[in-house]
């Protein structure tokens, strides 16, 4: 199916996202916060939100590992 | 001349409102005139008639945005890639705004401003709930938004837009780095986001400007 998440993904990110603190708060855009089980939900619903989260979540991890992130930040002091 | 938007109608822009009056203190202090649309005041009506007349070299809005737009106060649209005839003659136009690098950004630049910082997607900002009645004191959302506050620092300094934005950028890489330092498992989940805001700042049109 077009656009679906990889569920091993999801798994992962979920699992992450279970991990915050209760009174966690994000705003992505709108004008209102994401709690934590706003992001849940979003996640578990695959969303539009959900599926930003899941991609922004698993960028950062592929930028993380490749070393990427790290080097960006070995050019500032 | 600086004008800046800055509505407060919701959770959102009521943190942007805030953190902006900061850079507006201290850019008054340096006497460089300021019109600050805040709250309210922050609609279209104004926000043209403002730009038309007025004439600022820097524009800086602070809200909600899409792909091809700027709002205010209530979401009122600002400006979009429908407003073909302004003649706009603005140096640099910032947007503290979701994903109005990718269409309005280019716009812009290709109808008289000199060149556009803004971002190409969703703008986010983690917050800490302790703050929410004092969000001008929020450190964790601090980590977000005195980056973006610090492009207007630098572009009244006389950095050109090419500097300002690669020291912006810098200072989300610091916060960054800060974070991993103290979190080495992010468990705050911060780095996520700075990184996503850090790849998606983009500056567009003529970076050699100066102010």
């Amino acid at each position: 199916m077009k656009n679906k998440v990889d569920s091993d993904l999801k798994n992962i990110i979920l699992a992450k996202i279970m991990s915050y603190d209760d009174d966690y708060e994000l705003f992505i855009g709108g004008g209102k916060p994401l709690n934590k089980d706003d992001l849940v939900k979003n996640i578990e619903n695959e969303t539009e939100v959900g599926k930003q989260i899941i991609k922004i979540q698993s960028d950062f991890m592929r930028d993380l590992v490749s070393g990427n992130i790290y080097k960006m930040m070995s050019d500032v002091l | 001349m600086i004008l800046v938007t800055r509505p407060n109608h919701d959770g959102g822009t009521n943190y942007l409102y805030y953190w902006s009056g900061k850079v507006i203190e201290e850019t008054k202090k340096k006497s460089v005139d300021v019109i600050d649309l805040a709250k309210s005041k922050a609609n279209r009506k104004n926000f043209i008639s403002y730009l038309i007349k007025q004439k600022p070299s820097i524009v800086w809005v602070n809200g909600h945005g899409n792909d091809d737009c700027v709002t205010g106060f209530n979401n009122d649209i600002l400006i979009s890639t429908s407003d073909k005839n302004l003649n706009l003659q603005v140096k640099v136009f910032v947007a503290r705004s979701c994903r109005c690098g990718k269409l309005l950004g280019k716009f812009l630049v290709n109808n008289g401003v000199g060149a556009f910082i803004g971002y190409l997607d969703d703008y986010i900002i983690k917050t800490s709930r302790k703050y929410t009645t004092r969000p001008w004191l929020d450190p964790v959302a601090g980590l977000f938004l005195e980056p973006s506050n610090y492009i207007i620092t630098l572009l009244t300094k006389g950095h050109s837009v090419d500097e300002t934005n690669d020291k912006s950028k810098k200072m989300i890489l610091m916060n960054l780095k800060k974070t991993l330092v103290k979190d080495a498992d992010d468990k705050n989940d911060l780095g996520r986001w700075l990184w996503h805001d850090y790849k998606n700042q983009v500056a567009l049109g003529r970076l050699e400007i100066k102010v």
